[in-house]
């Protein structure tokens, strides 16, 4: 330990080796007061100060050691914890059947299943090629692949244009209106097949009356149920605050929530080795079609999420604090695969034909692709009642899902506890007020390496706290003051199962708790500053972002509410 | 965030030339910067030196898109407005708003005068044009930009000051702000340390189907 501190006295209840680094790192030195750091840095700084690693003083957490608990099932295989069987998936895969496509479904399945995923959505863009003939030509080969891969649950979906908005996953339940209802639904209500993309308040309805079609397609039981998420929201800023709340409260059943982090996790990786663009091609700025309200930061991504679920006490913290459900996923977005070795069919005409060719071999790595496999990278994790399509729909309307980068973690079990009751992610808890309420977290951290070769080792878990404070007065807004991390735990070393405990205090009127975990590789101080966000993901560098290089996993929220 | 205070004098800095505008109902931004181009080659034929062209988005016609504002120090509110009548003649649409009023459909005047407003106080816009913008091409620093541009200061998107020693790769593409009186060069981290304008000159056309 070369730098100017020493561990008698603290109590750390970890035994590891801290990689302090440099002596002369100004993070570490503290003559260089705070003000005088980078965000970047300072945000390294803090999680360090926090963990009781830099000057005086631990910050005395509640963190203690699993007793010898034997080391569950990862969750793709599929044991149960908390009752669920975890399963792993992705809603937005592209295929030959979309204008920027390129692979057969089954290319996307075969390699979804051997990377781990049990579900996954085919989401093909709505055109109008797809509507007249990519919908109905894709079921043989989704409903090919579901005998092939028989591991992995394969939906059809839909990339819809939101009319007067960004792209949305939209899918159904199997069954034999599967195809019927999504082609009646693209035909009548996509924005670039209905002309109904630009920014207006009549198309603005029209998304609402899409919603409400599907809806409608369930209750009368053309389809056993319907999903609908927002795809990288902030990318182009023209998901505005009240479009976004208007869907969740039309029709609150069918939009659920939106992508927590987009795909396209390889477009970062600097040239020559990647296309060296922003991490999930967030490189837009504000258009005319853009919600004004938006500050240039919304158009780039944070530690690989997206603005509006990375910002702590931003846009998703605002809507979660109005006390209604919205879930976050991690998808692939899968159209073209980083350092594949095909390309698109030879003699393709998509807009005749309404797919392309199936892909060839090509003998050079093409490394201008920002995509990864299904599964290879990002994974979106449902609690579900058992392996069928329909407990993956009902896990994820229930928002019993976290997501997580290049297998950060093994797996997460994460209970709200009061007054003898408890709820798992997503879950409202209902207590008298003045009931203790206690979060129970047990983390098995990654037993095999990911797919970079690389075994990823998790350094902190934050615990994120808002007050419920009820719906919104202005349904633009994107920020409450009400919400901040208030606790971090240091696990850094830490291998196997880490059971962690954090007391949340008597109930009052109302809060909710996420939680939030990194390798510690990239901090920086939060865009709402040190008091509500210390150590927070870093903004991505514009080529240059590696994507193995920066891991985290998120949680969706769980309420704690009075009994009235 | 902690704003960088400037070595500029307080108080309001207004526009000293008379700003025109103009509307071609541009859509995307690639779109207006052509038009923004057009214009100053017609101004710098009419001798031109200093000018300055911002776009805004406005809300007036059929749906929000973008319009011009032109200020031009060395020449007469008649020849700015001439160039803007030649630039705009060339598309199906057009709108000048020139020393003695709007020309044009009437439904476009009012976005055009709030531009234009806007521009003599330098309270918002994006600009595209700005004297010094053609020194500082390849890489310099951020201290150079302010040094040889109208640029007041560089600033990171999250909202902290550039390192005025910091390499600042411009990608010949810079399109700073007005902020609160102030022209800011919003950048962010790069490869190797430097940082780059956050406008990228060829943004990805995801999906083809959104300007």
């Amino acid at each position: 330990m070369s730098h100017g501190h020493s561990h008698d006295g603290h109590t750390h209840v970890h035994d590891h080796t801290h990689d302090a680094g440099d002596p002369l790192d100004p993070v570490l030195d503290l003559q260089v007061e705070d003000g005088a750091l980078s965000s970047l840095e300072l945000g390294r700084r803090n999680f360090l100060r926090a963990a009781g690693l830099l000057g005086a003083g631990a910050a005395g957490l509640s963190i203690f050691s699993g007793a010898a608990a034997a080391a569950e099932p990862s969750s793709s295989g599929r044991g149960r914890i908390g009752g669920y069987q975890w399963l792993s998936g992705d809603h937005h895969i592209h295929t030959q059947y979309s204008p920027d496509g390129q692979y057969r479904v089954i290319d996307h399945v075969q390699h979804a299943n051997a990377f781990g995923l049990d579900w996954m959505v085919i989401t093909d863009h709505g055109s109008v090629q797809h509507s007249k003939i990519g919908v109905e030509k894709v079921n043989p080969d989704i409903v090919d692949a579901r005998a092939a891969v028989p591991g992995t649950l394969v939906f059809q979906g839909l990339e819809w244009n939101i009319p007067s908005a960004e792209h949305g996953t939209v899918f159904v339940h199997p069954g034999k209106n599967e195809v019927a209802v999504l082609k009646a639904f693209e035909n009548n209500y996509d924005g670039v097949v209905t002309g109904t993309t630009a920014n207006s308040p009549a198309n603005e309805a029209v998304a609402i009356s899409g919603l409400q079609f599907l809806s409608l397609a369930v209750a009368n039981r053309d389809v056993k149920d319907a999903l609908m998420f927002a795809n990288h929201p902030a990318r182009k800023g023209i998901d505005s605050p009240h479009e976004i709340r208007g869907w969740r409260d039309a029709e609150p059943r069918i939009a659920v929530g939106f992508e927590g982090a987009p795909g396209h996790q390889a477009a970062g990786i600097a040239t020559p080795n990647g296309p060296g663009s922003g991490r999930g091609f967030y490189d837009n700025s504000p258009s005319s079609a853009s919600f004004a309200g938006y500050p240039l930061a919304s158009y780039r991504t944070y530690g690989g999420f997206d603005w509006m679920t990375s910002t702590v006490g931003g846009l998703w913290d605002s809507m979660l604090a109005e006390g209604k459900p919205w879930w976050i996923t991690a998808n692939s977005d899968s159209h073209q695969i980083w350092s594949d070795t095909s390309v698109r069919g030879a003699g393709s005409n998509f807009a005749t034909n309404g797919f392309y060719n199936d892909p060839e071999h090509t003998t050079a790595p093409v490394l201008t692709n920002g995509d990864f496999w299904p599964g290879y990278y990002s994974r979106t994790h449902v609690g579900a009642e058992d392996f069928t399509y329909g407990a993956v729909m009902k896990g994820l309307r229930a928002g019993r899902v976290w997501v997580d980068h290049g297998r950060l973690i093994g797996s997460l079990d994460v209970r709200l506890r009061a007054g003898g009751d408890e709820v798992p992610l997503g879950g409202v808890l209902t207590a008298r007020r003045g009931t203790p309420v206690r979060l129970v977290i047990r983390i098995v951290t990654a037993q095999l390496p990911n797919w970079s070769q690389v075994l990823p080792k998790l350094a902190k878990v934050d615990v994120i706290r808002g007050k419920v404070t009820g719906p919104v007065s202005d349904r633009d807004s994107f920020g409450t003051s009400d919400t901040s991390v208030v606790s971090t735990f240091d696990v850094t070393g830490r291998d196997g199962v880490i059971d962690l405990s954090y007391d949340l205090g008597a109930l009052d009127d109302g809060f909710y708790v996420r939680l939030r975990g990194s390798d510690g590789k990239r901090l920086a101080v939060g865009l709402n500053g040190s008091g509500v966000d210390a150590a927070g993901p870093a903004i991505d560098v514009v080529g240059d972002a590696d994507p193995w290089q920066d891991l985290w996993f998120y949680t969706n929220p769980m309420w704690a509410l009075p009994r009235r | 965030m902690t704003q960088q205070t400037t070595g500029s004098a307080t108080g309001v800095r207004i526009s000293l030339a008379p700003v025109a505008g103009l509307d071609v109902l541009s859509g995307s931004l690639r779109d207006i910067d052509g038009v923004a181009h057009a214009v100053v080659r017609a101004l710098h034929d009419l001798g031109a030196l200093d000018v300055v062209i911002a776009s805004h988005v406005v809300t007036s016609g059929a749906e929000p898109h973008q319009v011009l504002t032109v200020s031009a120090d060395d020449l007469s509110a008649q020849e700015v407005e001439a160039a803007l009548r030649q630039v705009g003649d060339a598309f199906d649409v057009s709108a000048v708003l020139g020393a003695d009023g709007c020309y044009g459909p009437p439904e476009l005047a009012a976005g055009l005068c709030d531009a234009a407003r806007t521009h003599s106080f330098r309270r918002s816009g994006r600009v595209v044009v700005f004297p010094g913008d053609h020194v500082l091409l390849g890489t310099v620093s951020v201290a150079d930009a302010t040094m040889w541009s109208d640029i007041d200061r560089v600033e990171l998107v999250t909202g902290e000051p550039a390192e005025p020693g910091i390499a600042l790769m411009t990608r010949d593409f810079l399109r700073p702000r007005w902020v609160g009186g102030d022209l800011v060069l919003h950048v962010q981290a790069a490869v190797g340390g430097a940082v780059v304008p956050f406008e990228t000159p060829f943004p990805t056309p995801c999906c083809a189907y959104h300007g």
